[in-house]
Parts: structure tokens; sequence; C-alpha cells
């Protein structure tokens, strides 16, 4: 009895989580509807219209930003132990991802692969949050969590 | 306390940090320069394999120069390590959204971009940003 009410109150959701999840989930919809908008668009704006091209192409980044927003105040909000744990977690993400970006850079500058520019640039975002994601595990764990 | 100001007031951990970096960063530069030399001389006469493995030698001197930042860091104390730490996750956060949005346009073929070039620039992009993170983080938390 007492281990089951220890285990759900660690599963329980703190309030910054619970606010940071509702924002994820907000932007994240914003985005597919965004990005399936700026697709439409982009097929009926004509190639002279470089502004207006560009405009519709950032849109789907625009609910990112807000994403960048919620996790900010999430971190802000959250209690030291908490903090620490994000924070080293983004730091040793951005040090795996910035190491494994330039090793693909040597490799193609040695012409051993090649890089689309347009998919690298797509790509570093989703690889900062892949690693971050196994980070904080680690960075956890090395917490005892 | 200006954050500014701070940015060029060294601590002893700082001054032996950034002491310490010389021999990697030049052992870097020496690697890039070699292996960009043999590369382009022999990249028809050499074995793929080869040619890969020369292609990595400059991660080696980078390892380098992540241990030492990561022995600076140990040496910091709680505020300063709260200060590096916010510093990179602003770095890493404007670098991942400037790329998304540079990838966004390039993806609808609004500008061309150089894989190459853009894979190799990730990581000084977020050591650049990563010292104005420091600013602010420095003004955030007094």
């Amino acid at each position: 009895m007492l281990s089951t009410r220890s285990v759900r109150d660690d599963d329980r959701l703190t309030p910054p989580i619970q606010r940071y999840l509702r924002w994820l989930v907000v932007s994240m919809s914003m985005y597919a509807s965004l990005l399936v908008t700026s697709l439409f668009a982009l097929r009926k704006v004509p190639d002279e219209a470089l502004l207006l091209r560009a405009a519709f192409g950032l849109l789907p980044a625009l609910p990112l930003l807000i994403l960048v927003w919620a996790f900010a105040r999430y971190i802000r909000e959250a209690d030291e132990m908490q903090r620490q744990i994000e924070l080293q977690s983004v730091a040793l993400a951005a040090m795996v991802t910035g190491i494994g970006f330039m090793v693909a850079g040597f490799l193609a500058s040695a012409g051993v692969i090649a890089l689309k520019g347009e998919l690298v640039a797509i790509l570093v975002l989703p690889a900062l949050f892949g690693s971050y994601g196994v980070a904080k595990a680690v960075v956890q764990r090395s917490y005892g969590g | 306390m200006n954050p500014f100001v701070d940015m060029v007031r060294f601590t002893p951990n700082e001054k032996r940090y950034y002491r310490n970096s010389i021999a990697p960063g030049l052992a870097f530069l020496a690697a890039m320069a070699g292996v960009a030399f043999l590369v382009r001389s022999f990249r028809d006469e050499w074995h793929f394999e080869v040619l890969a493995g020369l292609a990595l030698l400059p991660v080696l001197p980078m390892v380098w120069i992540i241990k030492v930042y990561i022995d600076y860091f140990r040496d910091c104390d709680e505020w300063e390590k709260l200060i590096e730490i916010y510093g990179i996750a602003i770095g890493v956060l404007l670098v991942g959204m400037g790329y998304f949005a540079l990838g966004l346009l390039g993806l609808f073929k609004l500008v061309v971009l150089d894989g190459t070039l853009l894979a190799y620039c990730m990581l000084p992009a977020v050591m650049l940003v990563y010292s104005l993170g420091k600013v602010v983080g420095r003004w955030r938390h007094g």
C-alpha cells in the first residue's frame, strides 16, 4: 500500500511540467497545421513573389518559438534540482549533437558522404531534441532518479 | 554588476581554462589544415576507408577541447555552473531555431544551402551564441 502510494507520488506531474506539456501539445498542433497550410500556400504563390514565399516558408517556425518560450518558462518555474537536470541535459545534448554534425561535415568535405543543405538544417533541432531525451535519462540516473 | 564587464574580468579558473585551450586549439587548426591538404592531394589515389579515417582526425583535438571545458566546468562554483549551462541552453535553442528556419527556406527552394558548410558551422555557432547566453545568464542571475 505504502509502496503503491509512493510510486504514484513519483509519477504525478508537477504543475510546471503540466503547463509545459500543455504548451507542447498546442505548439506541435499549430506546427502540424501551419506546415500543411504553408505547403498548400506555396503551391499557389508564384515564384516571383519571393517575400511572400519566404513568409509562408517560415510560417511553421513560429510555433517553435512558442515551444522555446514554454521550455524557458518551465526551466524558470522548476525547482533547483529539476532545473539542474534539465540544463545539464541540454548542455550534454548540445555537445553530442555539435560533435556529430562536425563529424558529418568532415566526412562530407573528404567526399566520403554527401550532405544536402536543407536536410542538415532541418535535422539540427530534431537531433537536439532526441539527444536531449537520451541525455536527460543519463543525467537523471546520475542524480539517482 | 555589469555582465559585459564581467565577461572580460577572468577568474583564476577561467584563466587556467583559456591557457589550457591553446594547445588543443592549435592542434585542431593544424589537424584541419593537414587533413584538408592530404585529402585534396590524394583523394583519387587513397582508399575510401583511409580518407574517412583521415577526415575524422580533427575530432580528436575537438574532444580534447571539450575535456578541457569539462575540467573548467568541474572547478566552477554553483553560480558559475548555472551561468555556463544557461549560456549553452540559450545557444542551443537559438541556433537550433535558426537552423530550422534556414532548413524550411531551403526545403521550399527559397535559398540554396551548402550541407557541408552547415554541418561544420553548427558547433561554432552554438559556441558563439553561448557567449551571448552567458551574458544573459549573468544579467538574469545577478
